[in-house]
């Protein structure tokens, strides 16, 4: 559990439901936005888009 | 994590998944493998930037536990690195979704044997419906790698018949992932 809670502890309370814009190796945020079209025309392709889940929210999908 | 709920969402099993459309620019999404998700929902919002009109799309009606939604269904092809080629994918896109991406039983589930590990902290994929060209093509793709090649001096020196070499391959585009 450790380890997993490292692979995005760069995640910060104001990247929560918006969509953000993570380098190629996963390891930094690189951009985030309300508009995933904003970000992509800033970013471009070379980053993982992602949009972080609240935690104070039990998901069923 | 949080302490109230116990929930750590970076607790769950996500993997990376190139998008494009017509030989558009792929870009990359992180997806959640979802078997309860009877097909694969993306986000709306990726459709625009793929200059996809969901409004021309056919409409369909979306449950959830916790109500419904208008979805759009359309077709876009999907790519996991290390995966063999990309293939197309039909689709739900539904607006406000919490998440980029949903792989759900059509047609992820029908593309790749999924192994949940939880206990583990890990998932297991396994490409299984590439045909013998995919197969030599990720094959061609492979041979540079040194793992790889020695697999394959391997089960020369052995005499095996290429329907194990084709096994072979098919191992090799099993991957273990990480919840995260």
């Amino acid at each position: 559990m450790k380890d997993k809670d490292k692979t995005y502890n760069f995640i910060k309370e104001e990247h929560i439901g918006k969509w953000v814009a993570l380098s190629k190796d996963k390891k930094e945020v690189v951009g985030y936005s309300d508009s995933l079209k904003d970000l992509q025309q800033k970013v471009g392709k070379d980053a993982v888009y992602t949009r972080p889940l609240p935690t104070d929210t039990v998901f069923a999908f | 994590m949080n302490p109230k709920t116990g929930v750590c969402n970076c607790d769950v099993p996500n993997i990376d998944v190139e998008l494009s459309f017509n030989d558009s620019i792929p870009y990359t999404f992180t997806a959640l493998i979802d078997s309860g998700c009877q097909k694969t929902n993306i986000n709306a919002d990726i459709a625009d930037i793929f200059g996809i009109d969901l409004t021309k799309c056919p409409q369909v009606k979306i449950g959830g536990i916790t109500g419904s939604a208008i979805g759009y269904e359309f077709s876009i092809d999907m790519k996991l690195k290390d995966f063999g080629e990309k293939f197309e994918s039909p689709a739900i896109f539904v607006p406000n979704l919490p998440v980029p991406i949903l792989l759900g039983q059509s047609n992820f589930f029908d593309k790749f044997d999924v192994k949940f590990e939880k206990r583990n902290n890990v998932f297991e994929l396994k490409r299984i419906d590439m045909d013998k060209k995919s197969f030599i093509s990720l094959l061609d793709k492979a041979i540079s790698s040194p793992s790889m090649s020695q697999k394959r001096v391997k089960l020369g020196e052995n005499n095996r018949k290429q329907i194990r070499l084709h096994k072979s391959v098919n191992t090799s585009t099993k991957q273990r992932g990480k919840f995260r």
